[in-house]
């Protein structure tokens, strides 16, 4: 597994250069490493990517002349998070990262077309990962900051519950609750 | 003889957001069920997600069937909150990958299990999917932390075997459980009409709202429902 300050400069790298698909690619990597260690920096840098990639992905936005400023100033935002991670200076590393998610809240106040904003939908999204890797929706829900709601409603419409079929069915649970209802009665 | 039974937030929140509290509570009331909601899962619930304009009428609801004592809630004693911290302990130190322990489960989750032991609850009404599977089949559970994660998992079987012991004879079920069985015993009549269309659209809207069902499961009881 990569240190933070690593990660920190590869997303740095893949948003400048415009790479959308690779940052998608390191946000879900970081997401399936964060589960696997607990690791809300890692977490919140995977959901920060995940965002990053989907504005970079809006013609609205990338075309919007403010957009240009914005991410000349989350870029160096990103700079800073990682010499605070190579640094081990956690207070400014989670200051960094706060500065950059207030930056991409702002620019989708203004310039996004949705009630809801991106950074929310990308933890609820990132969150959903975590959850497909075996946590718990609370814990996936409290890995990214996602509304636990949000998340169950998310994974209500995607296809993960048909991949894993429950161990028992629907009819077998049904006999299980009436047998312990006729018999505790 | 009254049957206890513990909710989670996923179920509460399946059966507000598809407007079948009417028939749940029916569902409580016909079967003579205490029902029980520890007061952090009723925060989850209720507090918190009242303030979320797109879920605030489902949390209301939610909050209405607790002012009826539809739903009990119940206060986090020192043993609540014992068994709580233990079961944390055990469930997050359970599976082990190579660097860390797995952390799958959080407060909410452990609370509730801590209010089904400390209250000898007879079952648990749980759509989430990890939770479940630790108590019923934790080897699937490792299964599937494999496979997702791509790494080799370890499972530590003394806290394993501890955990389960605490939950010996506790029954699992889901809402889409409930809504079946709700409308084998004909308690559809409180919210709709008693039909096959009403069955079919009920549990696929709580598969929709995030209940873990798969599609071949929801077809079967269909096709089972409809031969009866």
């Amino acid at each position: 597994m990569k240190p933070l300050s690593y990660d920190l400069e590869e997303v740095n790298k893949l948003f400048t250069e415009k790479k959308i698909l690779d940052l998608r690619g390191i946000g879900n990597r970081l997401i399936r490493e964060s589960a696997l260690t607990n690791d809300y920096g890692k977490a919140e840098l995977g959901v920060i990517a995940y965002a990053l990639h989907k504005i970079e992905t809006k013609s609205h936005f990338v075309k919007n002349p403010k957009w240009g400023q914005v991410k000349q100033a989350i870029t160096l935002h990103l700079n800073e998070a990682e010499n605070a991670a190579r640094e081990e200076d956690q207070k400014k590393f989670l200051s960094s990262l706060k500065t950059v998610i207030q930056s991409i809240v702002n620019i989708d106040n203004e310039l996004g077309n949705f009630a809801q904003n991106i950074y929310d939908k990308a933890k609820v999204k990132q969150a959903s990962l975590a959850y497909s890797y075996g946590l718990s929706i609370a814990q996936s829900a409290a890995l990214t900051g996602a509304d636990q709601k949000e998340l169950q409603s998310y994974i209500g419409f995607t296809t993960m519950h048909d991949e894993e079929p429950d161990e028992k069915n629907i009819s077998q649970r049904v006999n299980e609750l009436k047998d312990l209802l006729d018999t505790g009665r | 003889m009254t049957i206890k039974a513990v909710i989670d937030t996923g179920t509460m929140i399946t059966l507000s957001t598809t407007c079948l509290m009417n028939v749940f509570k029916a569902f409580i009331k016909t079967n003579q069920i205490e029902l029980l909601i520890s007061s952090t899962v009723a925060q989850e619930s209720v507090w918190k997600p009242i303030t979320n304009k797109r879920f605030a009428l489902s949390a209301a609801r939610i909050k209405y069937a607790m002012s009826e004592q539809t739903i009990k809630t119940v206060p986090i004693t020192p043993e609540i909150s014992n068994a709580q911290q233990k079961i944390l302990q055990l469930a997050n130190n359970t599976f082990f990958t190579k660097d860390s322990p797995l952390k799958i489960i959080q407060q909410g989750e452990a609370e509730a299990l801590a209010l089904a032991k400390t209250h000898n609850a007879h079952a648990m009404f749980i759509d989430e999917r990890t939770t479940r599977a630790l108590i019923e089949n934790p080897s699937r559970l490792k299964q599937v932390l494999e496979r997702k994660q791509e790494e080799e998992v370890t499972v530590n079987q003394k806290n394993l075997d501890e955990i389960r012991a605490m939950f010996p004879s506790l029954l699992m079920v889901r809402s889409v459980d409930l809504i079946a069985l709700a409308y084998e015993q004909k308690l559809f009549d409180h919210e709709l009409a008693h039909g096959k269309l009403e069955l079919e659209a009920a549990l696929w809207a709580a598969k929709f709202s995030g209940c873990a069902v798969s599609e071949k499961e929801i077809n079967e009881y269909l096709s089972q429902s409809q031969q009866k």
